[in-house]
């Protein structure tokens, strides 16, 4: 009976006992995942689906925007310059385009260069060769402009239609490809925004399902949580711990969202490639691994840890 | 020590209950050193008496004062701090199910920040204190009922607390360990710590010699040194 005099102890707020508490913090949040195991890989799994999710929409996302540039650049207005107009005239209409908002390529072809090229595309066909050798150089000067919105295209068009120029031009190649312009930037512009939206909705989805299941874990924990703050326990320490177990989650999350696309690159990599031209997930991964790594530690963190202390707060305040 | 200025606990009137008035302008001061006993009808307001002391509950009216200290001003972050100077014993053990006995006493000095190598030999010292020391490895689901409050016990006591609050401690448990539990609080009392037994067993208060605070319909009924049980 000697015993309950002798029960003193030095508490000091030293580090040492910082870092004790700490690290008692940390081994309460992980003995309490390991109690709710079950609960537990749910929550990481979910924070993996997560995290899978937004890895493969910012590869969709980059590759639709590379396809769309792409298609972009393809698509030009082009005019035709009539024969004998002076390569002066022709550089003061290129300078005139190059300072219009939204033009992001303008590029002079003389007659010499048109010839050339011609030349080199059809050198292995003599028929074409001996007919051009008929004719002399068919080709007129030209510029072809490029632009990366409608209103752009529409201020070019209003250019070379308006300008004292004209009288110079041969023809301006834009009407018909006006409206396969106009469809172009609408798809690219819809299949961006819906991608988007998807992309948000699933991710809320998702960040429901994986608050809910952290929830229902430490719904699960509550009388635990009421007897160890009726016996004394701080509430900033139970705080730490469930922070804690939300980081363990999504670091756990993170690892597992790892090795699945890992798998599924490896798996169905080649394949998306072949199927869907220029679409090469693995390479995309590697290049923005740093990137991707620093989203998926902020979502996972934010998820976990985030949920936790939500969930939690509500069960403290005994 | 403790002192209950004029303190009223209502609940308010809610769907189909009345209003309940559990306490109406108590005043019970109790002093350092004290072996106090609760008595009372069930529902008489005695476990609400310690909800009221840990902070658990808020008065409706009145203040209450521990150590000198207004508990209404103490809010949930800091109320740990006057919960560790009072060790509680409740009827229900509230022991974790997921903690072995060991643990179960263990963890609140780990919360502490008290150092390994005390938490290893106090916890020991603490379980032989309450004879439980060949059990320190087992499960509460593993314990009876007795065992189950012996380790109760020996949480309430792991602060160190200036006063211990026993809520009908043997409520649950086999009458054969009914006197082990009292006298464990008495020989707890004899060391200077001042002890609060909340109990309706009428042998208990009759055997004791102590002092006895009787509660009914809301208020201090009989407070007596050396009463008997009488409700």
């Amino acid at each position: 009976m000697v015993l309950l005099l002798e029960m003193k102890w030095e508490v000091n707020l030293d580090y040492n006992i910082m870092f004790t508490i700490l690290k008692r913090t940390l081994k309460l949040a992980w003995n309490n995942l390991k109690h709710n195991s079950g609960l537990f890989l749910v929550a990481v799994f979910a924070i993996a689906i997560v995290l899978i999710f937004t890895t493969f929409a910012f590869v969709i996302q980059d590759f639709a925007q590379s396809v769309s540039s792409e298609i972009k650049q393809k698509v030009s207005v082009s005019v035709y310059f009539k024969d004998g107009v002076d390569e002066d005239t022709i550089m003061d209409v290129k300078s005139g385009l190059e300072e219009l908002p939204d033009v992001v390529d303008v590029s002079y072809t003389s007659t010499e260069d048109a010839l050339d090229s011609f030349i080199q595309r059809y050198k292995n066909d003599p028929l074409l060769m001996a007919a051009l050798a008929e004719v002399g150089n068919p080709f007129p000067a030209s510029i072809s402009v490029s632009s990366d919105s409608v209103e752009g295209y529409d201020a070019i068009v209003y250019f070379l239609e308006d300008s004292p120029s004209q009288v110079f031009f041969e023809k301006i190649d834009y009407g018909q490809r006006k409206p396969i312009i106009e469809d172009l930037f609408y798809i690219t512009d819809t299949v961006k925004k819906a991608g988007l939206l998807i992309a948000v909705i699933m991710s809320l989805i998702a960040i429901l399902v994986v608050f809910n299941i952290i929830k229902s874990s430490i719904r699960g924990m509550r009388d635990e949580i009421s007897i160890m703050r009726l016996v004394g326990v701080s509430r900033n320490f139970l705080f730490a711990s469930f922070a804690f177990q939300g980081l363990i989650i999504g670091l756990f999350g993170i690892a597992l969202s790892f090795l699945i696309t890992i798998a599924l690159v490896f798996l169905f990599g080649e394949d998306v490639k072949s199927i869907v031209f220029g679409l090469d997930v693995a390479n995309y991964l590697e290049e923005n691994s740093v990137f991707l790594l620093q989203v998926h530690v902020f979502v996972a963190f934010m998820l976990g840890v985030i949920s936790s202390i939500l969930a939690v707060t509500r069960y403290l305040k005994v | 020590m403790i002192f209950f200025d004029k303190v009223s606990k209502i609940y308010p009137a809610h769907l189909n209950k009345k209003e309940n008035i559990v306490f109406k302008d108590i005043f019970l001061r109790i002093e350092k050193g004290e072996f106090v006993l609760i008595t009372g009808k069930s529902g008489a307001g005695k476990t609400t008496l310690f909800r009221l002391l840990i902070g658990e509950e808020k008065p409706t009216k009145g203040k209450i004062y521990f150590e000198d200290k207004d508990l209404s001003k103490i809010g949930h972050g800091k109320i740990h701090t006057i919960r560790r100077k009072m060790g509680i014993i409740f009827q229900d053990y509230k022991l974790l199910s997921t903690k072995n006995v060991y643990e179960n006493i263990s963890y609140i000095m780990e919360a502490l920040g008290v150092p390994d190598k005390d938490i290893e030999r106090n916890v020991p010292e603490l379980l032989e204190l309450v004879g439980l020391e060949s059990r320190a490895y087992h499960y509460p689901d593993e314990l009876s009922g007795g065992e189950k409050q012996r380790v109760a016990i020996a949480r309430a006591l792991v602060c160190n607390p200036d006063v211990i609050l026993a809520d009908e401690p043997t409520g649950n448990v086999d009458p054969y360990y009914t006197m082990d539990i009292i006298n464990l609080l008495l020989k707890i009392n004899e060391k200077g710590t001042t002890v609060l037994l909340a109990t309706h067993d009428k042998d208990i208060v009759n055997s004791l010699d102590k002092r006895v605070v009787t509660l009914s319909d809301g208020v201090i009924v009989r407070d007596e040194m050396g009463g008997k049980f009488r409700l």
